[in-house]
């Protein structure tokens, strides 16, 4: 093997690395998602839910509209409505959350805000009819029921839609502004105005009878005409459900469904996207009770035959603050007409048409014209400068290109400020790092209702000189929105007709809430303060009370969210010991409450400290316990900082190697295990004969033997921006409808790899949704079939380490 | 110029054991080590899967998993090589779920109207060592990914897959090779 024949593999492979960033939306939202996912170590956690609580964010918006949705269609119902198909039960918004019946599940409070719906004895498990591809003929076809007469194009992903339908080839046919992508029969996209599509903010939608009847409209101009049911729909814009055939919305994973999905923009209808599955029944089959179902989601060891997804709004959170959806907005740049200018954008290109016209090549969406000898077929989308004029003829967008060349660089996407300097609009870039220096630029083109000083601001776009040549200008950052899965899969169906014995079901695990009514006095245990920084400007401070180690040494207990006869002194007791006298009851946010009727604080001077020594463990009285000899020569006894049980033996007594982090301390090396402890030394608490100390944080010394700095402090309290994680969430809505997963994306488990549904069927399922405390939405699909009629999971998969 | 936003380092150099140790009390302690390594995350991500979708996806499952698991960081290794090692694991699983190739999509996937973003640049590329990775022996391919796409050196991936470094070597070594001779990718490293 000659290692240096490859230097060319290195080569590329290092240069295809060196190239692929992160998109800093996705980093953005990542990082938010992940600082609300994060909770300080021992406080309570949900198990089944820590997937679904990492994406929670407001969704105030979805919220007051869905609260709109819910009052029509609450006129509409009668008091107890049987499951029919498209006939959900709902909410009453007349109902406070708090008298609605409760539950608690994973320590969260489950709000039970619609009637269960009685079921029909049974319902149609259908096979889903295999998709067929598209060919150039059968996309002539649908291109014909759209009314269009344009060329039609086979693509590989070299468009910015290619692989929106799932898939890496499909078919494209232009017509002037609009396009028709087509993956098969039952999956394409129509999308009125590519241009508009891709240059206008889509909208968020409201219910009105404007974009119903455009929808309608559209439907019956394009052949759409029946086995629909048009609704807006959570999470999403509105639908055309295609009904099963025996008149049931089908849904998909993650708030998909299948039908024709809309998207608006300010000029109506920017696209729609299609899901038609087509069927064949298969059997008949007997299905549980919505009460029935609900007890699975309520059932925490139940860990088959559901799926769970959040859906969070479109929101950014910038500096620490939520911009929320009605508060967005973003310019795009309006090009002159007719006249040259210098360009930058994304060009691709198509081969041949399949009956041999000329490749379609796009610049951003406008189809371009004029001088395109040099652009290759098949070109895949590439950032490029061009120049030439943008036209407008008989409403049909194009750029006559006069010149181009693929730029040496990306397109830019910076954050400053836009201000009027004399008769001029400047940006002052923001200073990020090293390779970010501030700098001054002129805008040219800026709308004349941009808010000045527009602080932040976030443009698109590439710097000529002193100008930055801007294409959007938007106060939020990035496109933000998402959501999340959780829960778990469903079973395999059983379609043998002889049933299999499921596992004894395991035990539930006692809840975690003390005994209503209990009163405690002179209770000692750790007080942490948690402060959240509000959307309006607020703070909302919580005050969880964690008490002691129980004579078992059991470091952790639960936590209780303290009420009553509190004060502004608590506020200088975080993570400090106060001695509590009260009542514990009732759930609030997620937690058990104890209503303080005193406190005292035990040792009001008592601060952090920050101790030198050397760290070992050891087996004390079969104990094994970690023991820090501080530079003054006393031996602690490491405590746990909350419960303050015994903390845990580790096995790493590793210093700080190297300020890169790599490496490790030698064995030998004299500096080995020494560290720098952040700790509370509580008077008189002792363990196994030794003074205690309660670690919250230790860092290892530099190699040299200087201390590392604590970054932060833990004897002050978080402060977190936006709201707390939700901890009660209102189900508004139960349905009865089928479900069939989404067979261009398939699934996988989230607890090892194990695949457990059937994505060949649409079988019933029971749907609970609503939303979360903060406005997230969620839905559980409950599988409806009897056992009897399910296959028992397989092993439980290996558990990642 | 290429803006960092939201991800800027705003907390003096701190090394990363130090870091991981305060992160599990402290949420911006674990957002700075997000920082750091969110970059070689994403880059090995993607270079096994070839999308955007998916490379996100498996990112966000990394760092949510090593958040959950933060406290059972004890500062052995490198932190790199141990999230690493949560990145391998995660790709693997997907892997292994997956019962179809992995479709090339297009990086245009954040939303309806949202302009498209500069990934698509590099889109080709990425997808042709992708799929050259995935013709390759799985050992030699994530050895490969580890060290030229999450940046470890051969001692950290080592760590990462439960190697030694010299294992590592060998797999690189070997695997360029593969790469070279069983694949189209000398087509690509020579043009």
């Amino acid at each position: 093997m000659n290692e240096n024949q490859n230097n060319d593999i290195e080569k590329l492979l290092q240069n295809t690395a060196d190239k692929i960033t992160p998109n800093v939306m996705f980093a953005g939202r990542l990082e938010n998602e992940l600082k609300q996912a994060h909770k300080p170590r021992k406080s309570f956690q949900f198990p089944g839910l820590k997937n679904v609580l990492s994406v929670f964010a407001p969704a105030v918006a979805l919220a007051a509209f869905t609260i709109l949705i819910v009052i029509v269609i609450q006129k509409m119902q009668p008091d107890h409505k049987v499951a029919a198909p498209g006939v959900p039960t709902k909410v009453n918004p007349a109902l406070p959350a708090p008298s609605l019946p409760r539950y608690n599940r994973y320590g969260m409070t489950m709000y039970l805000g619609a009637e269960f719906p009685k079921a029909p004895g049974t319902m149609k498990v259908y096979t889903v009819r295999n998709e067929e591809m598209a060919t150039a003929d059968s996309v002539r076809a649908l291109a014909k029921q759209f009314k269009m007469n344009g060329e039609i194009y086979k693509l590989t992903g070299q468009l910015d839609t290619s692989g929106m339908l799932g898939s890496d080839t499909e078919y494209l046919v232009v017509d002037g502004n609009r396009q028709l992508h087509v993956r098969s029969d039952r999956y394409f996209m129509y999308i009125p105005d590519y241009v508009s599509w891709i240059t206008d903010a889509q909208v968020l939608t409201q219910p009105s009878d404007g974009e119903e009847s455009a929808i309608k409209e559209f439907m019956q101009t394009y052949g759409f005409t029946s086995g629909y049911k048009v609704e807006k729909i959570e999470a999403s814009n509105y639908v055309a459900f295609a009904l099963s055939p025996d008149g049931f919305p089908v849904r998909n994973e993650g708030f998909q469904v299948n039908g024709l999905r809309f998207g608006f923009n300010q000029n109506g209808i920017s696209m729609m996207t299609a899901s038609l599955l087509s069927y064949d029944e298969t059997a008949n089959m007997g299905i549980i009770s919505a009460e029935d179902a609900f007890k699975k989601i309520l059932d925490t060891n139940n860990k088959y035959g559901y799926m769970e997804d959040v859906q969070q709004s479109m929101y950014m959170m910038v500096d620490d603050e939520i911009v929320k959806p009605e508060d967005m907005v973003q310019w795009t740049r309006i090009r002159h007409l007719d006249e040259t200018l210098a360009y930058n954008g994304w060009l691709s290109s198509t081969g041949k048409s399949v009956d041999g016209g000329e490749p379609f090549i796009m610049l951003d969406g406008y189809t371009v014209i004029g001088n395109v000898s040099d652009i290759p077929a098949d070109m895949q989308s590439t950032y490029i400068e061009a120049r030439g004029q943008f036209h407008e003829a008989g409403g049909v967008k194009t750029f006559a290109l006069e010149s181009w060349k693929t730029h040496d660089g990306n397109e830019e996407f910076i954050r400053g400020v836009i201000r009027r300097e004399g008769d001029q609009f400047v940006f002052d870039s923001y200073v990020f790092d090293d390779s970010t220096d501030g700098k001054k630029y002129i805008l040219q083109d800026v709308p004349a209702d941009i808010p000045l000083p527009m602080d932040p601001a976030f443009l698109t776009g590439i710097a000529r000189g002193d100008i930055f040549d801007w294409g959007t200008i938007n106060n939020f950052g990035g496109g933000g929105g998402g959501g999340g899965g959780g829960g778990n899969m469903f079973y395999q169906i059983n379609l043998s007709g002889t049933p299999v014995a499921f596992p004894t079901p395991i035990p539930p695990t006692p809840s975690p809430e003390s005994a209503p009514g209990q009163t405690v006095e002179g209770l000692r245990g750790m007080l942490q303060i948690n402060i959240y920084q509000q959307e309006d400007g607020t703070k909302l401070t919580n005050y969880l009370f964690i008490p002691n180690a129980g004579d078992d040494q059991q470091a952790f207990q639960g936590s209780y969210l303290l009420k009553g006869n509190l004060d502004d002194a608590l506020d200088a007791c975080h993570n400090r010991p106060i001695d509590v006298w009260g009542t514990i009851g009732g759930i609030e946010k997620g937690q058990t409450v104890l209503t303080v009727d005193r406190y005292e604080i035990p040792y009001p001077d008592l601060q952090f400290q920050l101790i030198g020594g050397t760290q070992e463990n050891k087996t004390i009285d079969g104990q094994d316990v970690v023991l820090v000899t501080a530079d003054d020569g006393v031996t602690y006894i490491v405590l746990d900082p909350y419960g303050g049980g015994a903390a845990q033996a580790t096995p790493d007594m590793g210093k700080a190697p190297n300020p890169d982090g790599s490496g490790e301390a030698a064995p030998d090396d004299p500096n080995a295990g020494r560290k720098t402890f952040e700790a509370l030394i509580i008077p008189d608490e002792t363990l196994l004969g030794y003074p205690s100390m309660r670690v919250f944080n230790s860092v290892p010394e530099m190699a040299d033997g200087t201390p590392v700095p604590m970054p932060f402090s833990n004897g002050e309290p978080s402060v977190f921006p936006g709201p707390p994680p939700p901890t009660a969430m209102t189900i508004e809505e139960i349905e009865l409808v089928y479900f069939a997963l989404d067979q261009r994306y398939p699934q996988y488990a989230y607890d090892g790899g194990q695949v457990l549904s059937d994505p060949f069927y649409a079988q019933p399922v029971w749907r609970f949704s609503g939303h979360y405390e903060d406005g997230s939405a969620f839905e559980i699909l409950v599988q409806a079939l009897k056992q009897e009629f399910l296959l028992p999971p397989p092993p439980t998969p290996t558990p990642e380490p | 110029m290429t803006t960092t936003m939201d991800i800027q380092i705003q907390s003096p150099p701190l090394d990363d054991l130090q870091l991981a140790r305060t992160a599990r009390e402290d949420a911006n302690a674990f957002a700075e080590l997000y920082r750091r390594h969110l970059t070689r995350v994403y880059r090995y991500q993607m270079a096994h899967v070839g999308n955007v979708k998916d490379a996100e996806d498996l990112t966000s499952q990394t760092f949510m998993a090593a958040l959950e698991g933060i406290g059972s960081f004890r500062g052995s290794g490198s932190f790199g090589a141990w999230l690493m090692g949560i990145a391998s694991k995660k790709r693997a699983f997907f892997f292994r779920a997956h019962r179809f190739d992995i479709a090339i999509e297009s990086a245009r996937h954040v939303g309806d109207g949202v302009p498209t973003d500069k990934a698509a640049y590099q889109r080709m590329q990425t997808e042709a060592v992708s799929r050259a990775l995935r013709q390759i022996s799985p050992d030699r391919a994530d050895a490969i990914s580890l060290t030229f796409f999450g940046g470890l050196s051969n001692a950290e991936a080592g760590q990462a897959l439960g190697k030694s470094e010299a294992a590592v070597k060998m797999l690189v070594s070997r695997g360029l090779q593969d790469l070279r001779e069983r694949t189209s990718l000398r087509m690509e490293a020579e043009q």
